[in-house]
């Protein structure tokens, strides 16, 4: 197999590739969600008549005393589920490189060829993803070290407020620039099968050419994700699962599972930007 | 004059049943106040003076008096108030900067005596505190007769700490005065340091306080308040309150008002800059409160009310009530977040206008009688306004004030029992759990249970009867009696003062054929053999469960049984006995029984043991929505 012109690289091209990864995201959200929803219908609201439809009635009651009650063997299996949730992210990233290796090829996927390429560049992806998830976290930590050096006039609440929106803002947006050229790195770790500092260089090269598309070119993408989750959460209210019918239960799945695969694809879109972005540059 | 100082004393008494009681229009005034206070803004300093009249309603002459110095709570960390470790009352607050009182002279009128030369600390077996003296009088003052105090005194105020102090140029002054602690009928004094979980007690009486402050600064006060003559620089207020037991201010440049009349009240709304959303809250909810406890628990009587919502960094001025005058508190942006708490907080300081302010029922022994009712009042008031979605609506959610109330009471109800004084409970996170909580969730059950308009009556009668009266726990329990019945009263009772509490569950559902015939059968014309398969379906089913009751709560309930064909029946059980055994037989399998299925009982110790069905129905709307936030989790919340 080859790697796609830089025209030719497009997200619309594997569909199927896209509802795997959403697939994928599907069976590790499951061996997270499932251990907390045993201990909730094992807590007596599997015993109720009207089933856990009480835990989303008005008033709240039983969503109340359910924290109340089994608050803490909730937290303590949500803990329980952190190693879960390591290897869950772990295939996830990995998941994504496969995403990257997949939109670069040309013609017919090989489920072998796929795997293999992607496990070549496993390890280099991970040591990206893992190095950017902590410089966004220093970001993050900085950012509030500042938020506690902004002055609070007792008589000017709003302009104070402005002032740390702003600052979180600044933050947002370095870090947000910081996931683009990371991913724009991926993209030429991929494209171009090169070693770490080579990626890193090209992300560089691209970020001089391209400053907005190479650190922000995702947003557009974002904003379609936002939107999708925002049309979901509407959507799920009207079909009110607090009210009787496994219809609204199926109903508001088939809106979330369309909001992943909604963000699995404008992942997609987003990376062969990124990869058409180094393919032109290199 | 004895008979009219009898007479007196019996309508700010306590007899034993006051059901039936007519509302009193105005208050007997026994303690009033006619103070100037001086504010030295940049040293946070009010210097005061004026007099104190002091009427003897009592059958008994007065040898003593007792005034409370609550400012010197403030004063050092030896103080009761700010001795514990913890740190101090609600706020958990160390003091910073330190705030006391300095009394320079009382001199008494009538008996031409200076009094203060012989004025000792008092605050029962706490030699350390200063903020309760005992005053000796040098001839004793008579039945029907007044005494009045001419008293001078220097204030420093506190840095914010439990709602009063400054914090830069905003200052807000409470507890600042020396005041009489209440006279009872029996002629002693209620007299009690300042401890950090007690709130007040005072009698009644006429306040006249002609404030002197910075010329730029906008001043909320109890009362009405009229400009008068002062000097330059500076700004002069007269505030006139009759009928009222204490008196508190706020002074800052800074604030933005909105007045209307609503009710005809002229309402006042003091907010920091850019505090314009809150302010319109504010006042959409006090328009609201004045007509649903005015319905309720008697007319606002006064001309006057002011709403101050401190700014964000001297939050702990705010949340607290004061005769005419409340305080709000939270951040600018607060109604954007789709929860209801400014709402909250306005509409439970306007109830106190009625529980603290109207009735002075006696907060240190009995704070439930005040902080409890008034926050059954609060949620009512909440949900009778917002519906389901009371505290919280959004992500899908509505949460009422009145189901997180409940969690609270059940977390703690059993700990203490309510009725106690604020000084005896473990801790004020134990208070605020069994007063506010634990008194809201059982006065939502009786409601629920006995039938609201039945319990809104009961509590009208107690209005009533309570007005300007200072109530005690007997005059609510024979409102309860007189118009929900033995049964709700004793209910009232036991939860009151023995830590009472309940628990339905149920333990057990059993449902089978009547009479399945199945086996080997002797008949006339031979054995017969009938195999199990052939008597499905059966025409006809029994059904078996056992409810019991935990506790010594004996309250009503409905237990609702659910069939396989969809049918549901219900039954009633008085609540007597521990236990209430279903027996069933019809056409249907008996699948689910659930006792109390419409959550009337609020303090019902576990909600999640109220029902059992044949076969476990699993969390499917819990899976399925946890799963989407596990993969949303995964995809880092954004592609």
């Amino acid at each position: 197999m080859t790697a796609l012109g830089p025209g030719e690289l497009r997200a619309r091209h594997r569909p199927g590739l896209i509802l795997a990864l959403a697939g994928t995201r599907l069976a590790a959200g499951l061996c997270l969600a499932w251990p907390l929803s045993a201990l909730i219908a094992g807590s007596g609201v599997g015993q109720r008549v009207e089933g856990d439809r009480a835990l989303f009635e008005g008033g709240g009651y039983l969503l109340a005393e359910l924290l109340r009650l089994r608050g803490a063997e909730l937290e303590a299996v949500a803990r329980g589920l952190l190693p879960v949730l390591a290897a869950s992210l772990a295939l996830t990233t990995a998941a994504n490189g496969a995403l990257l290796v997949g939109l670069d090829l040309r013609g017919r996927l090989r489920l072998r060829e796929l795997l293999s390429r992607t496990a070549a560049r496993a390890p280099t992806l991970l040591l990206l993803g893992f190095g950017t998830g902590l410089a966004q976290l220093l970001l993050l930590v900085a950012g509030v070290l500042a938020l506690a050096a902004l002055p609070e006039p007792l008589a000017k609440p709003v302009p104070a407020t402005a002032g740390q929106a702003a600052l979180w803002l600044l933050v947002a947006l370095a870090a947000g620039a910081l996931g683009g050229f990371s991913d724009v790195a991926k993209a030429s770790l991929v494209r171009h099968d090169s070693r770490l500092g080579e990626a890193l260089a090209r992300a560089f090269q691209c970020v001089r050419h391209r400053p907005v598309r190479a650190t922000f070119g995702w947003v557009p993408w974002a904003l379609v994700f936002l939107a999708a989750a925002a049309l979901a959460a509407r959507l799920t209210g009207l079909c009110d699962v607090s009210r009787a019918g496994a219809w609204r239960v199926a109903a508001v799945f088939a809106l979330h599972q369309l909001v992943i695969v909604t963000a699995v694809a404008a992942r997609a879109a987003w990376f062969a930007r990124a990869l058409r972005l180094v393919a032109t540059d290199a | 004059m004895a008979w009219a100082a009898a007479a007196l004393a019996w309508s700010v008494g306590l007899p034993a049943s006051h059901a039936a009681e007519p509302a009193l229009e105005h208050a007997l005034r026994v303690a009033s106040y006619t103070l100037s206070a001086r504010l030295d803004a940049p040293q946070h300093r009010v210097s005061g003076h004026g007099t104190i009249e002091l009427f003897n309603y009592t059958e008994v002459p007065l040898r003593e008096l007792y005034l409370h110095l609550y400012m010197n709570a403030f004063k050092n960390d030896r103080s009761l108030f700010l001795r514990s470790p913890f740190g101090a009352g609600r706020s958990g607050q160390h003091g910073h900067k330190w705030g006391y009182i300095d009394v320079k002279r009382l001199y008494a009128r009538e008996l031409s005596s200076d009094l203060w030369p012989a004025h000792a600390p008092a605050s029962p077996g706490d030699a350390e505190d200063e903020t309760d003296v005992r005053v000796p009088l040098s001839r004793p003052l008579e039945p029907g007769k007044t005494l009045t105090l001419e008293v001078e005194f220097e204030v420093k105020l506190p840095q914010v700490i439990e709602r009063t102090g400054y914090v830069d140029d905003y200052h807000f002054v409470a507890q600042w005065f020396p005041k009489l602690a209440r006279l009872m009928p029996d002629g002693s004094f209620a007299h009690f340091a300042f401890h950090p979980q007690s709130e007040f007690a005072a009698n009644f009486g006429s306040y006249d306080v002609t404030l002197d402050v910075p010329a730029g600064d906008v001043v909320g006060a109890t009362g009405q308040c009229r400009p008068t003559p002062a000097t330059a620089g500076r700004r002069a207020l007269r505030c006139v309150a009759d009928d009222v037991h204490d008196f508190a201010w706020t002074s800052w440049a800074s604030f933005e008002e909105r007045r209307e009349q609503m009710a005809g009240v002229d309402v006042r709304v003091l907010t920091p800059p850019g505090h314009g959303r809150n302010a319109q809250v504010e006042l959409d909810t006090v328009r609201f409160g004045l007509t649903h406890f005015g319905a309720r628990f008697g007319r606002y009587p006064y001309p006057t009310l002011t709403v101050v919502h401190p700014p964000e960094a001297a939050g702990d001025s705010g949340g607290m009530e004061y005769p005419t005058l409340i305080t709000t508190g939270g951040p600018w942006y607060a109604p954007y977040s789709g929860a209801r708490a400014i709402e909250a907080v306005t509409i439970h300081e306007l109830g106190h206008q009625w529980f603290f302010g109207l009735f002075a029922s006696d907060e240190h022994r009995f704070p439930f009688l005040d902080e409890g009712l008034n926050s059954y009042a609060e949620h009512s008031a909440m949900a009778a306004r917002y519906g389901a979605g009371s505290a919280f609506e959004g992500l899908g959610l509505s949460v009422s004030n009145e189901a997180l109330a409940r969690a609270i009471s059940a977390a703690r109800g059993a700990d203490e029992p309510i009725a106690q004084g604020a000084g005896d409970f473990f801790s004020f996170r134990s208070l605020g759990a069994i007063v506010y909580s634990r008194t809201a969730s059982l006065f939502s059950t009786l409601s629920r249970v006995y039938g609201a308009r039945n319990l809104d009556l009961a509590l009208a009668d107690y209005a009533a009867s309570a007005r300007f009266r200072h109530p005690e726990p007997a005059q609510l329990l024979d409102a309860v009696r007189g118009r929900l019945g033995d049964g709700a009263a004793k209910n009232l009772r036991r939860a009151l003062f023995e830590r009472a509490s309940v628990d339905y569950l149920v333990r057990d559902v059993q449902s089978a054929a009547s009479d399945p015939r199945a086996g080997v059968f002797d008949e006339a014309s031979g054995r017969r053999t009938v195999p199990r398969s052939e008597i499905r379906p059966p025409a006809r089913w029994v059904g078996h469960a056992i409810v019991l009751r935990h506790g010594t709560l004996e309250l009503p309930v409905q237990i609702e049984l659910s069939f396989d064909d969809g049918r549901r029946e219900r039954r009633d059980w008085n609540g007597a006995g521990t236990r209430y055994i279903v027996s069933y037989e019809g056409p249907s399998k008996l699948v689910g029984v659930t006792v109390d299925p419409e959550q009337r009982v609020l303090l019902d110790d576990d909600l999640t043991n109220n029902a059992m069905r044949s076969e476990d129905q699993g969390a499917p709307r819990a899976f399925e929505r946890l799963l989407y936030w596990a993969e949303l989790l995964l995809g880092g919340g954004l592609p």
